[in-house]
């Protein structure tokens, strides 16, 4: 590669591609304004701002604004769900969500708020006022406005937000737009009487932190202070109280040093969330001293010699993935580099290696034999297995094109078929019906005797919990 | 103070030299023009909080010293579970380009926004912000060696796409 070239050739790709970002002479004077300590005009409110707010919170017409918004922003949510952001509504309904802000006071009557609202504009001066109150409002860009925006003005940033607010945005905004929460996400709650108050769970994470990491006792006293209360699909039974403290940096290192922590509203002790990947503070100076193994290092050798041989494939972007290598290179994982996986983890690397590699590696996978059903006569059988099972359509099963196929010759009398289908993109995954989108197959046929050993769904993002179910997906 | 400069003299020479460039690395790693807005203005206030330390770190290496302090930002947006809450991000296949951009400038683009986050970040620090080893090593606070070898290792990730006659490889 010629060196020079290709690095004129990055910068210029980079320039034209984004060069219509600029940062907005808006969003500078907002900046300025901060920097020279006044009052900031829109947007990022100062956290003496956001006490302001809270206080108001308590006055009864700061709540019957909140109220109207909380009420207001649902029908917000279904015109961005139809229309898409606010640059694309149409004129009247730019004008109805001026006329919200306006009862709310966010947005001061003036001779253009009184005519657009009385219908008195053109639609073409009606969009343009719109626009223009909404910029100065949110001080974003005109196709950066959206609900959040809107609601950042009056809630503050969405770092800020009250448990009570976060647990009303999932509930009403959030799961209006997606069926449901994600596997892997947190479940936002509003504290129950069971719960320790938040001032003990930040006492308790500012502690155990401070032992964790041998800090002086007052580390933690100017640290800004956010937290969440919330609980996961994996056990809603375990509610957390997410404690983030973050510091000051240091001249060498000039940004906050964020400590995120959990602990258990309950008992009140420090806990940790794998699939969140939150440890405890010492398992978090744990992982800061780890030093992985020479086997580790070996293992992490041979692979990247394996995935050198592939050559990244833009059309599906399917880059060096182990679900995508043939099935003679997965074969060859198993007899080279399974050998110092099993070395490393009993050198205690498993953590290091990940579940990613632990489940392939936990089959043993080879090539077919003469006696074997072909692959595509196995995977004609998957296709008719799952038609006839499920009751659906070919065309539903055409869209799962991502179909990951491993020779499995743990048993190998019984070597398996397995083919995985998932969709490819986003394209294909939009195509398929909302009910469908969750749902994957998983079919394991007999090589010799075509026999279905096993057909069935699975949810995506289960498959992530815990190693067992993580083998599901080879 | 700065050169003589007043503070807030020495912030508005930052935001007009150098916020379209942050603004261009913060939107490669996060994927959303408004939340790459916001981390740059985070970054101008943290440097305005700061700048007496800039001073002490050397103020000929500003542009290091703010790209670091931009990076570690959008770096806590990501880390932050608010940021999972609320993800405003764009699936990269839906990303606006320029309407004068090339298909190759836009392909390049992309494919640099899909490289892993250690390697897009060397990828943009030393390519597209022309920073030194040095100066990466600094502002990511790893070794000269670390970028030198995460640099190899996104090069290759990305020649295939860039041949030596510097055109697009299907």
């Amino acid at each position: 590669m010629d060196a020079n070239k290709n690095d004129g050739r990055i910068k210029t790709a980079i320039d034209n591609s984004l060069s219509y970002m600029h940062l907005s002479e808006a969003r500078i004077q907002i900046i300025l304004s901060e920097a020279k300590g006044e009052k900031p005009m829109k947007r990022k409110l100062s956290l003496v701002l956001v006490l302001v707010i809270v206080i108001m919170l308590v006055s009864v017409a700061a709540l019957a604004a909140v109220l109207l918004w909380e009420d207001k922003a649902k029908e917000i949510k279904d015109i961005e769900m139809a229309q898409g952001y606010y640059a694309e509504w149409q004129s009247g309904d730019k004008i109805n969500l001026v006329r919200i802000l306006v009862e709310m006071g966010l947005i001061e009557k003036s001779g253009d708020v009184d005519e657009l609202l009385d219908g008195k504009l053109s639609d073409k001066d009606a969009h343009s006022v719109a626009d223009t109150l909404l910029v100065n409002l949110t001080g974003s860009r005109i196709e950066n406005v959206s609900l959040v925006e809107i609601t950042e003005t009056l809630w503050g940033s969405v770092y800020t937000w009250t448990e009570e607010q976060a647990a009303w945005w999932q509930q009403n905004i959030y799961l209006r737009e997606f069926d449901s929460i994600p596997l892997d996400r947190e479940i936002y709650l509003v504290p129950d009487e069971t719960a320790i108050p938040r001032q003990q769970a930040i006492d308790t994470a500012k502690q155990a932190l401070l032992d964790a990491f041998e800090l002086p006792g007052d580390y933690f006293d100017t640290a800004n202070v956010t937290t969440a209360f919330f609980t996961t699909h994996e056990d809603t039974s375990i509610h957390y109280w997410e404690v983030i403290l973050r510091i000051d940096g240091t001249p060498d290192y000039p940004n906050e040093i964020s400590y995120c922590t959990l602990v258990d509203s309950k008992t009140g002790e420090i806990t940790q969330n794998k699939t969140l990947g939150i440890p405890t503070p010492a398992e978090r100076v744990a992982m800061r001293d780890y030093v992985p193994s020479s086997s580790y290092d070996a293992f992490e050798t041979a692979l990247e010699e394996m995935q050198d041989k592939y050559e990244p494939l833009p059309v599906d972007r399917l880059y060096k993935q182990f679900e995508y290598w043939t099935l003679e290179d997965k074969a060859e994982f198993s007899k080279n580099i399974v050998p110092l996986i099993n070395e490393a983890v009993e050198q205690g690397d498993a953590e290091e290696i990940g579940y990613y590699w632990l489940a392939p590696a936990s089959f043993v996978y080879g090539v077919p034999s003469a006696d074997a059903i072909t692959q595509d006569d196995a995977k004609e059988i998957a296709d008719k297995a799952i038609l006839d099972k499920f009751g659906i359509s070919a065309d539903i099963l055409g869209l799962y094109q991502n179909v990951r196929v491993y020779y499995d010759i743990t048993s190998p009398d019984t070597p398996l078929w397995k083919f995985l289908y998932g969709t490819l993109g986003v394209d294909s995954y939009d195509a398929l019906p909302k009910n469908q989108q969750p749902i994957l197959y998983k079919v394991e046929i007999n090589a010799y005797t075509s026999d279905i050993v096993a057909c069935y769904e699975m949810i995506r993002g289960t498959q992530f919990q815990s190693l067992d179910t993580y083998k599901t997906m080879y | 103070m700065l050169s003589g400069m007043d503070k807030d003299e020495q912030v508005e020479i930052w935001v007009r030299r150098y916020s379209d460039g942050l603004l261009r690395v913060c939107y490669v790693y996060l994927r959303d023009v408004g939340l790459a807005e916001d981390a740059v203005q985070d970054t101008f206030m943290k440097a305005y909080r700061k700048i007496d330390e800039q001073e002490r770190y050397g103020g000929a290496y500003e542009k290091t010293w703010l790209m670091r302090i931009a990076i570690n930002t959008c770096k806590d947006y990501l880390r932050w579970s608010w940021f999972r809450y609320v993800d405003r991000r764009k699936e990269i296949e839906r990303l606006e380009a320029a309407a004068d951009a090339s298909p190759e400038d836009s392909l390049i683009t992309l494919e640099i926004m899909r490289l892993p986050f250690k390697l897009k970040e060397v990828i943009m620090l030393y390519y597209y912000q022309e920073m030194t080893l040095r100066e990466i090593a600094s502002a990511l606070g790893v070794s000269i060696s670390a970028v030198a070898k995460r640099l190899n290792k996104a090069k290759d990730a990305l020649k295939h796409m860039l041949s030596d006659e510097g055109g697009v490889v299907e």
